[in-house]
């Protein structure tokens, strides 16, 4: 036994004493650290101090509503809340650390609303927001009803809240909660930061692996599924147009989704949120480019790219308000789905090929 | 001839050292996978199970499956001690089998070895020494046929030369695929993660190697003078390939099973070395009354050696079979398994299926992951014969008695390395292609041809 251990040992060291040798590092720099680090600077954190500050707006904004119950205050309220959902876009997809535990995602953009569950809510007075029968009946979409959906008129939605002080109590109650977890999420990236950063194992556990498992759940299902496939009728037997996303405000559906589609194309790219320029060092398409032996437009990393340009193209034909695309002309809606589509496929599959990252959580074995 | 061989013997301590070691090994792969909790996880939490080609009848059977792996402990527990060993053997041949068939998303090429081996196994008397059948029968044997051992070292010999053999293509050895993949992903490996891993040479060494490792290793077991170093690289290998792979128990028994090889010298000095720990305690196999004899009987040795032959006579067929079906193996993967292709393949599919109401004209995409776990979902996407047999599902599950749906699959696969393509055709409605042995002509054909055997 000790002279199979010793030659064992002499096999090791010789293999590794040959990479002394030779230098040439013919692989590709696969450098996950510098990566991990962009995504913080310029993405994830920029992004969730500009969230931060538009959902404290949106709160205060919903206090002044609540003293003057007037046009004004409504229409401020209004005005804030679409500016701290444009800013939600780019957020949803961060779904790690803090936001993963406490169901971040799930409080804040469930859509549609749960108007049932809203209305009970309000006449009992007694919620609990971390039940999740009460994700619909939260966040944005419930906002997006009070704000717009409660009556046929803003004079009657204003009738409605000083009707009773039930439904404005809802609403604050909303936008407060919103605004505490907000603060939750962002304040624990003080600390998990230096986690994130230098977490770049490839495990299912590691932030490497959970943020491109997130950027993909958020493209296949908070992006394509969300917002154009479920409306557009693609998962049921016709379309669902109260499943767009901001239906009561109505002419709000596109704007959010262009928000995101950028906030998608910046975050593969690799540009900053602030300036919009590209920053340097690895970004995840460059590291798919490297890892790709095709060169121009059959590289897969410029795949990518040129399709995303032509499918946000795409949205951007679309009608402002998907309510009425799907009822007008649901085929061009469904075309926009087909040519997002087509990327899924190139990420789920060409892309997670090439970075062999485990997407499934199940520990099994394999030979 | 042939009777002069049959008539050759061998010692019994070899057999007792692999009844021993295979029990032992058994008993721990059991309670690891119990452990884990894989049992619940895979067999029980999903809704629908993707059942092998004329096995659909085989079920796990709600917690009740809980007692099949039970039922599985406990036998390799008795052939690890030898109590029963006939029957134990084979109460666990049929409980393991029992386990693999139930879902074939977990089917691993040495699940499939452990299955074979523990029937082979049915018809080898490796009770003949230290086991309680000695003590209950008051008989104990110095020599058993050495056909036997000679039909172990030939299912490893087996397992090995086809497994190098199926590395004898383009993709493994001109492309270094898929290793190149893997071994680029393995980054994180301290030391040579970032170095070693990451260099073109050493994808290439390790596919080449590889190769070599396994068309050359079941002879220099076999002569003498190169076993030792042989020993020291099949642990090498196997290490190896426990640190880079999730592969499980897989090492483990290919580093036990190649010490069969050794001489019977070195099984005596094992089970002897065991007997005086056992003998420290108190226990032992022999009572004063225990006659020692020659050989083994066997009754019925002509019927065990015919049966043995043509189950050999299978194992070298059985991977040949894929040469029946027209295109390109590794991406239709008709006649892949049950042939020792081990790693040789990375794919990547994405299937999702679309429902057509042929009544109202709708149609409607499918949530696959309502009914499947990550896992399934994974092996379905890029396997034709799950896909028929999901597609049928969910064919039943939107069809009433007059309304049949159509089904149809829009997938993407990958395939080492190579950019995803259109896998199956999509305008073929699923739901009325039934499974069977024949040509699955709606698999669409790889844009690229993968040279060798």
């Amino acid at each position: 036994m000790k002279k199979a251990t010793l030659t064992f040992l002499l096999i090791l060291t010789t293999i590794i004493s040959c990479d002394e040798a030779s230098e040439e590092i013919s692989g590709p720099s696969y450098d996950r650290g510098t990566l991990l680090n962009n995504w913080y600077i310029y993405s994830i954190q920029p992004r969730l101090s500009e969230f931060k500050s538009k959902i404290d707006m949106m709160e205060v904004a919903s206090k002044e509503f609540k003293i003057n119950k007037d046009n004004a205050s409504l229409n401020i309220l209004r005005e804030k809340y679409v500016d701290a959902h444009m800013a939600w876009q780019r957020v949803e997809m961060i779904n790690i650390g803090k936001a993963e535990e406490i169901y971040y995602n799930s409080k804040m953009n469930v859509y549609p609303v749960n108007v049932a569950r809203v209305t009970a809510n309000i006449s009992s007075g007694t919620y609990d927001f971390n039940n999740a029968n009460n994700n619909a009946a939260q966040g944005f979409p419930t906002i997006d009803y009070m704000l717009y959906g409660l009556g046929e008129s803003d004079e009657k939605i204003i009738e409605v809240y000083t009707n009773d002080n039930n439904h404005i109590n809802y609403l604050t109650d909303v936008t407060e909660n919103m605004k505490n977890i907000t603060k939750d999420v962002v304040g624990s990236w003080e600390t998990y930061k230096n986690e994130f950063i230098s977490s770049t194992d490839n495990t299912a556990t590691s932030a490497f692996n959970i943020m491109v498992n997130d950027f993909l759940f958020y493209y296949e299902k908070g992006f394509r599924a969300n917002k154009i496939g479920i409306p557009g009728g693609v998962f049921s037997s016709g379309p669902l147009p109260e499943n767009v996303e901001g239906y009561y405000s109505r002419v709000n559906s596109k704007k959010y989704a262009i928000e995101a589609y950028n906030g998608i194309i910046e975050f593969y790219e690799g540009k900053q949120h602030e300036t919009g320029n590209y920053y340097s060092g690895s970004t995840l398409k460059s590291i798919i480019s490297d890892l790709d032996e095709n060169t121009g437009d059959n590289n897969l990393g410029n795949k990518i790219s040129n399709k995303m340009t032509i499918a946000l193209q795409k949205i951007t034909d679309l009608d402002d308000d998907f309510v009425n695309q799907i009822e007008t002309n649901n085929t061009k809606l469904l075309q926009t789905y087909d040519a997002i589509q087509e990327i899924v496929v190139l990420l789920k599959v060409d892309m997670l090929q090439l970075l062999s990252v485990t997407v499934d959580y199940i520990d099994a074995d394999g030979d | 001839m042939i009777q002069d061989y049959l008539n050759r013997t061998h010692s019994s301590y070899t057999l007792a050292f692999y009844r021993v070691g295979f029990g032992a090994l058994m008993c721990y792969s059991i309670i690891r996978f119990w452990l884990k909790g894989w049992i619940d996880e895979i067999y029980i939490q999903p809704e629908f199970h993707f059942s092998y080609y004329g096995f659909e009848w085989v079920k796990p059977i709600g917690e009740l499956t809980y007692l099949i792996f039970f039922i599985c402990f406990v036998s390799s527990l008795f052939v690890l001690i030898g109590l029963k060993y006939r029957a134990s053997i084979l109460v666990f041949f049929v409980s393991f089998t029992y386990i693999e068939l139930m879902d074939k998303t977990t089917y691993l090429n040495h699940y499939y070895f452990i299955s074979i081996l523990s029937f082979l196994l049915i018809f080898i008397p490796a009770n003949a020494r230290f086991s309680v059948d000695n003590y209950i029968s008051k008989k104990e044997f110095k020599k058993i046929s050495k056909w036997n051992i000679d039909a172990l070292k030939l299912l490893i010999t087996i397992v090995y030369l086809y497994a190098g053999i199926a590395k004898l293509n383009s993709d493994w050895l001109l492309e270094a695929m898929p290793l190149k993949i893997w071994l680029l992903s393995k980054y994180d490996l301290p030391i040579i993660g970032e170095t070693l891993l990451q260099m073109e040479w050493v994808h290439y060494a390790m596919s080449w190697g590889g190769m070599i490792y396994d068309l050359s290793i079941p002879f220099l077991l076999m002569i003498a003078k190169t076993r030792l170093l042989a020993f020291i690289l099949v642990i090498f290998f196997h290490v190896f390939t426990l640190v880079l792979f999730p592969i499980g128990m897989f090492p483990h028994i290919m580093i036990f099973s190649s010490m069969i090889f050794f001489s019977s010298r070195f099984h005596k000095k094992i089970i002897n070395f065991i007997e005086k720990v056992l003998s420290s305690i108190g226990l032992s196999f022999k009572s004063k009354k225990t006659k020692i004899l020659a050989k083994t009987k066997n009754k019925k040795e002509k019927l065990t050696v015919s049966i043995v032959m043509f189950f050999f006579l299978a194992q070298a067929i059985i991977p040949f079979r894929y040469q029946l079906y027209p295109g390109e193996l590794f991406w239709h993967e008709q006649g892949y398994r049950f042939s020792w292709r081990v790693m040789l393949i990375e794919k990547v599919g994405y299937t999702n299926f679309k429902v057509v109401d042929p009544l109202k004209g709708t149609s409607f995409m499918v949530n696959s992951s309502d009914y499947l776990t990550p896992f399934q979902e994974k092996q379905m996407s890029f396997q034709p014969d799950f896909i028929l047999e999901f597609s049928h599902f969910i064919g039943r599950k939107f069809s009433t008695e007059e309304n049949r749906v159509k089904v149809y699959a829009d997938s993407f696969v990958a395939l080492n390395g190579r950019p995803s393509q259109r896998f199956i055709d999509p305008d073929v409605n699923l739901y009325d292609e039934t499974e069977s042995f024949k040509n699955k002509k709606w698999i669409l054909p790889l844009n690229d041809e993968i040279k060798g055997i």
